[in-house]
């Protein structure tokens, strides 16, 4: 059963209904998130291995390292992922500051109210 | 050799230091020495070789590696260039602003960020340099905190975060395809799999689908370019320039990269003939309408990235050569023109075209550059964008698509009509007696200024230098299983 | 008006992804097999499993893909991670400080 990439891209689609159409800056950073999230999801879906264990040799396997081979899931969207969350956190760091700001310019986080660039 | 690929560990030690000179000829040691690093590569990398370097020592397939063939460096010569005359530029123009550290920094960081983009072999690792691209230029499009720069700023970061979004979601889906995030080893797998089935499965369309809108975001293609123009607008002068000769082409650069090397031409060529035309068309009226200097040079941005992507869907060798030439010209010409306003902001700190007039006796020198650039943009001979354009037109012809060439002939007349109206509204026509005390830019800013206008004219008079130029990277992009086997021998 | 036509863009993409994802692919929790063509081929994923543990002498795989097979991305990483520091130091820096 494919559920886990079904629900991987509904998150996605949530995400983009919230970055797309939220009228709040923090529930449009938010909608970034999750949209994230849900690809991070499907990646580590990807490498999911029915019945597999996680990548980590210990116990018993180090004398068994072709079935450990043969047992354990994908290492590779791990990684990524790993990568990839550490990026988005520098991206919400971001987007929150610069929202902090705009607060403080605009006393509103509704960007459609913020209008000072026009043509 | 190798050593160009440690430019982004170069510039993470770009830490801020306390000698406010010092850290302003850091930063130019830093781009001077990337420069310098790009030139040598290019020697062997013209004469047809490509350069494989496998970090750590992995096996291209399981490790990450960087390859130079003639598209990165096309890309990365263009970056280092501008990027090593914006920050000479950036001496004077931002002597009084605070937080300098940080933007040099992130300067730097985004230099970096290009570069590694433009030389990576690996699709993740293309992702983790367009973030650093991005975020860096985020940051910078922020930097002065007014009103308006931290609205272009958030527009910027919410559009450019869902394009980078995106790309991953594209990326996962190729890796749940093909198994491989080597970028020659999807582009053969990928192959392999086209030719079996006779037809290209859907999740290889909904893929190529993802990587277009997510560089098309960052091109600042039509449908997805209103972010564009605010931010050019709200960040200080040379990020604009070091934006619109640098990000839009590494952009430029990484979706040629993806969609012919790993698609291949027949799918993406009608995809982007059509977005191109679009693009071209409406960006140049939207230009014409446009009352801010920066904002104006913004949309003919737009426009020309139209001319490029048009001129490199047609496929053929000319139509490729046609556009990736026309690529350097507009960083050029782009970067020329954003850092003669930058000089104008600077004397007299407003991009208003309705507030200028008469700027041609105070600042003589930067009219001319100005009109350099303006003439360059709209195709006229003797400058580069003449060459160029004349070759997009011939390749349109070539392949059958006269009336894409006409189209992008008309475009051109209103390139021209738009640039000589700004140039006459800011520089000629009666003084008014509020720039009476405006003098000439300084010399810092009116030395990058014409190292780019000499630039145009040498590529406008001899356009063979330019053709060489991209030569390689229009073979590359025709035949990629050269790359292909570079980097993975045997396959 | 605008909002409708957007909602059903929405809806539209979503729908596209999840029929794409549970049809094209294979069923979910068959790594290492990725269908290349009329072969079934491994996942590059798989070869590192095999020769990780020997490679890299490390007991975890995750550890030895994200410091060593790919450890340039873990770079660039810590280049992101540095480069929001910078930005937010430069974004939210004090007020009217003059160097």
């Amino acid at each position: 059963m494919d559920f886990n990439y079904v629900i991987a891209m509904l998150l996605v689609a949530l995400g983009l209904y919230c970055l797309l159409l939220k009228r709040n800056l923090i529930k449009i950073i938010i909608g970034l998130a999750v949209l994230t999230d849900g690809i991070h999801l499907f990646l580590i879906s990807l490498g999911y291995r029915a019945g597999g264990t996680a990548a980590i040799v210990s116990g018993e396997m180090f004398l068994d390292l072709p079935g450990f081979a043969a047992h354990a899931v994908d290492p590779i969207p791990q990684a990524l992922v790993l990568t990839s969350i550490v990026i988005n956190i520098c991206i919400l760091a971001l987007a929150l500051s610069l929202a902090i700001y705009a607060y403080r310019h605009y006393k509103t986080l509704n960007p459609s109210k913020m209008r000072r660039l026009r043509g | 050799m190798a050593g160009a690929f440690l430019t982004p560990l170069v510039d993470v030690l770009a830490k801020r230091m306390n000698h406010p000179r010092a850290r302003d000829y850091f930063a130019l040691a830093v781009t001077v020495g990337t420069l310098l690093l790009v030139v040598d590569m290019a020697t062997s990398v013209l004469g047809g070789d490509i350069l494989v370097y496998k970090l750590g020592g992995w096996a291209p397939p399981l490790g990450i590696n960087l390859a130079v063939d003639g598209l990165g460096l096309l890309v990365g010569l263009i970056v280092a260039g501008i990027s090593t005359l914006v920050v000479i530029y950036s001496f004077v123009f931002m002597r009084q602003e605070s937080g300098l550290g940080q933007y040099y920094t992130l300067m730097l960081l985004l230099t970096a960020g290009m570069m590694g983009v433009a030389f990576t072999g690996d699709i993740f690792n293309l992702y983790v340099f367009f973030e650093i691209m991005a975020i860096s230029s985020y940051a910078l499009v922020a930097f002065r905190r007014s009103k308006i720069s931290i609205e272009g700023a958030i527009k910027y970061l919410i559009v450019g975060s869902l394009g980078t979004s995106f790309i991953l979601l594209g990326i996962a889906l190729l890796y749940g395809s093909t198994g491989t995030l080597n970028i020659a080893d999807i582009a053969s797998k990928l192959a392999v799999i086209n030719t079996t089935s006779g037809s290209t499965p859907l999740i290889s369309i909904i893929a190529l689908t993802l990587f277009v809108v997510g560089f098309g975001i960052k091109v600042g293609m039509i449908p997805f370019h209103a972010w564009l123009p605010d931010a050019y607008q709200a960040a200080p002068s040379p990020i604009s320039a070091i934006m619109a000769g640098g990000t839009a082409i590494v952009g430029v650069g990484a979706l040629l990269r993806v969609s012919y090397f790993i698609f291949g031409a027949p799918m993406v060529g009608p995809l982007l003939i059509g977005l191109g035309l679009v693009t071209m068309v409406l960006g140049a009226f939207m230009a014409l309408v446009q009352r801010d200097l920066k904002r104006l040079l913004a949309y003919s941005g737009i426009s020309q990235m139209g001319y490029i992507l048009l001129s490199i869907g047609l496929g053929t060798a000319l139509g490729i050569t046609g556009g990736l030439f026309h690529m350097l010209n507009n960083a050029v010409y782009k970067s020329l023109l954003f850092l003669a306003v930058g000089a104008i902001i600077y004397r007299v700190k407003t991009s208003r075209i309705d507030e200028l007039g008469g700027l041609g006796r105070k600042m003589p020198i930067t009219a001319g550059i100005f009109l350099v650039g303006a003439l360059a943009l709209a195709g006229m001979p003797p400058f580069n964008g003449f060459a160029s354009k004349l070759t997009i037109f011939l390749a349109g012809i070539d392949a059958g698509y006269p009336i894409l060439s006409g189209i992008a002939a008309i475009i051109s007349v209103v390139t021209l009509a738009y640039m000589i109206r700004a140039f006459i509204a800011v520089f000629l026509g009666p003084q008014t007696g509020r720039f009476e005390n405006v003098k000439e830019a300084p010399r810092s800013m009116l030395f990058p200024m014409m190292v780019l206008a000499a630039v145009c004219v040498v590529l406008g008079v001899l356009p063979q230098l330019g053709f060489s130029a991209v030569e390689p990277a229009q073979e590359v992009l025709l035949n990629p299983s050269s790359y292909i086997g570079e980097v993975i021998p045997g396959a | 008006m605008k909002r409708v036509l957007t909602f059903g863009m929405v809806v539209a993409v979503g729908a596209l992804l999840i029929f794409t994802v549970s049809t094209d692919l294979l069923p979910f929790g068959s790594f290492p097999q990725r269908q290349v063509g009329e072969d079934i081929k491994n996942a590059i994923g798989q070869q590192i499993l095999v020769e990780a543990p020997e490679d890299t002498g490390s007991a975890n795989v995750v550890t030895s893909v994200v410091w060593g097979y790919r450890g340039y991305d873990t770079l660039g990483e810590v280049t992101v991670l540095f480069t929001a520091v910078v930005g937010v130091l430069a974004v939210l820096r004090a007020v009217g400080k003059r160097e």
